[in-house]
């Protein structure tokens, strides 16, 4: 059952949607385009283009409006909508992990003390 | 191309001109370091009207390097969406701005109200001064790219649903 369902969606995948450079150009231009527009609307004062591609968001967007095109419906919509709201969870769970860091290396600190 | 050619007033040029003044804010608020809001902004309304007016233009559409990649045919989902991204994104930018002026105008609201409106000489000094104020504080605003309202101002309080963008 679950290989029928395999067989058909890598099918869809590699057969039926045909990925041209162009196409792949405009994805990367899409996920450029999904980072901008997060930056445009956060409200983080200090945030400079380094901090963008350190945090992994601007890399992240164009894999994946890349891949959200590619799997989804081929179409731009899905491409910036995975861009935008994918990277932002990231980041989400990234800030939470390196809270997360912090404690714990600071409680290490005290109990060296 | 003849420089007439990419300047004449037709929409298309319109559109391309303002993707370009788009791109040269974007590059002179980075040299400035502004605020990251601003410039992503810029950069971003560069993209869209490119995308959608500025493949359209002579000057590009003569080009086949550039046009091979850029001349990808949206449906008509895909062109609304454009023009709703960058529709809110403007409009925020905007009101960004205008907290911006009205935050620097603020404590000179107070010398505009000591002029006496009943006097026709000193209502247009006062509708002389206001503007020159408001002006100022515009043109501060975009030079800089910054922001001159604090997170905990009395004003930022009113609209406290959009704190997380303000």
């Amino acid at each position: 059952m679950t290989d029928g369902i395999l067989e058909t969606f890598l099918k869809i995948l590699f057969t039926d949607h045909q990925y041209t450079v162009e196409k792949i150009i405009l994805y990367i231009l899409t996920g450029i385009l999904a980072g901008l527009v997060r930056l445009s609307i956060r409200s983080d004062e200090k945030i400079k283009f380094k901090a963008w591609w350190d945090d992994g968001s601007l890399f992240g967007a164009c894999i994946i409006s890349v891949a959200g095109a590619l799997l989804f419906d081929n179409n731009f919509i899905w491409a910036f909508m995975g861009g935008y709201f994918l990277t932002y969870i990231l980041s989400f769970i990234q800030k939470a992990l390196d809270k997360a860091r912090d404690k714990t290396s600071k409680q290490e600190e005290v109990k060296k003390e | 191309m003849p420089l007439t050619h990419i300047f004449n007033l037709s929409y298309t040029s319109f559109s391309f001109i303002i993707a370009l003044a788009a791109f040269a804010l974007g590059i002179f608020w980075t040299i400035k370091k502004a605020r990251m809001n601003f410039i992503a902004w810029a950069y971003s309304i560069f993209i869209i009207f490119f995308i959608l007016f500025g493949v359209h233009h002579p000057a590009i559409s003569g080009n086949n390097l550039i046009h091979k990649f850029l001349s990808i045919e949206f449906d008509e989902h895909s062109i609304n969406f454009l023009r709703l991204i960058a529709s809110f994104i403007t409009f925020l930018n905007i009101f960004r701005l205008w907290c911006s002026v009205y935050y620097l105008t603020n404590k000179s609201v107070k010398k505009i109200k000591e002029f006496d409106e009943r006097n026709i000489k000193t209502s247009i000094k006062k509708m002389k001064y206001s503007f020159i104020l408001y002006v100022k504080a515009l043109l501060k605003t975009i030079k800089s790219g910054k922001k001159y309202y604090p997170k905990r101002n009395v004003f930022c309080e009113k609209y406290k649903i959009l704190d997380r963008i303000l």
